[in-house]
């Protein structure tokens, strides 16, 4: 499968890179929104954040920050936006997942505002009901769910609460 | 923790909000202002303005809230997509003194516009920018390996010294009224 992000990392197009170790990686953006726009991805050629290992995705963060601070300086911003897309209805232009680091500026031609929408008091409390977490479900102690990986890579695999990754998964270009 | 600061209030509780999971170092709710149904904030405990101040450990750790996030979502709320986003100053779209972490579950036809746009990267400006950063880049990050750029930078470089010398020879041929058949040769071949 041809991913041009995976050309980027095997130096098939012409990178400028930020930031290289053994899992993630980063470049300036070939396609840039403003100068300096930088990109944080996995080597490895995943979609979105459920798949991509957690120590993996921790890395990103961690380089996503620091590149932050680097190109805020040296493009003397006045602000940056840090964006993750994940779906083509989110803006997502390749089946690599990535992290966006935009420095930004007044009057810059950007806009990543919206408007705010009246949602009404019995929705939120259902939405809210439905996504809650129990506190005692620590984040950190997550199992990782094997089984459920396995049926990931199982193109067909209807069962199970992750078919809707799958779904997900072929709205990418 | 801000006692001026509304964000440090939601996350510690003593603002109500429509909370949807807590632990030590973060505090997840509902945005009543939403730009979508679900639209989530992910606001850390302790007060930081903007993500780059967020202690490492803080950052992993948002890392980890993203995607256990991005899953619940399109389990419960099954939107087509998710933005996570984070505006640094006001010049981003930052509104409040207190780094926000927005999770917003989109849907085709939702009327949002957060698409980043693709330009042609202007490769001069480009290599200009990206051959100042470099230095910048090794003493943040000694351990990677940019000798790969490296050759590239100075393989510029080396064409930008022979334009340069064309130039001087163009000058002064120029000035001596002939024809350069080296020079020509060189740029028709």
């Amino acid at each position: 499968m041809s991913c041009e992000i995976c050309d980027l990392i095997n130096g098939k197009i012409k990178a400028r890179k930020l930031y290289e170790d053994n899992e993630v990686i980063a470049f300036l953006a070939p396609k840039p929104a403003v100068l300096g726009h930088s990109i944080v991805l996995p080597k490895q050629h995943l979609a979105i954040m459920p798949q991509i290992p957690e120590d993996v995705l921790k890395k990103m963060f961690f380089v996503a920050q620091q590149i932050a601070g680097i190109i805020f300086e040296a493009v003397g911003a006045e602000g940056t936006n840090i964006m993750l897309n994940e779906g083509v209805a989110a803006g997502q232009k390749h089946a690599h997942s990535m992290i966006h680091v935009i420095p930004r500026k007044k009057n810059d031609g950007l806009n990543f505002e919206w408007p705010q929408k009246q949602v009404p008091e019995d929705s939120m409390a259902k939405i809210q009901e439905l996504l809650k977490v129990p506190s005692e479900m620590k984040v950190e102690k997550a199992p990782e769910m094997p089984a459920e990986k396995e049926a990931l890579k199982k193109e067909g695999a209807k069962t199970g609460a992750r078919d809707y990754l799958l779904r997900h998964l072929r709205r990418i270009p | 923790m801000d006692q001026q600061c509304i964000f440090c209030g939601i996350a510690s509780g003593q603002i109500p909000s429509k909370k949807i999971y807590e632990d030590d170092k973060v505090t997840i709710v509902l945005d009543i202002y939403p730009a979508n149904p679900a639209h989530l904030l992910i606001l850390t405990k302790k007060h930081y303005a903007i993500f780059n101040q967020v202690p490492k450990e803080e950052v992993e750790h948002l890392a980890l809230i993203c995607r256990r996030i991005s899953e619940l979502l399109f389990q419960v709320v099954k939107p087509e997509g998710i933005n996570f986003f984070i505006a640094n100053g006001p010049a981003a779209g930052q509104k409040a003194p207190h780094m926000i972490l927005h999770a917003i579950p989109r849907f085709s036809g939702d009327g949002l516009n957060l698409e980043i746009p693709e330009n042609p990267a202007d490769e001069k400006e480009t290599e200009a920018f990206y051959l100042n950063l470099k230095k910048t880049l090794k003493n943040y990050f000694p351990d990677v390996d940019f000798s790969e750029t490296e050759k590239a930078g100075e393989e510029k470089e080396q064409e930008k010294v022979e334009e340069a010398k064309e130039e001087e020879k163009k000058e002064s041929k120029k000035e001596e009224g002939e024809i350069n058949l080296d020079a020509l040769t060189e740029k028709l071949i």
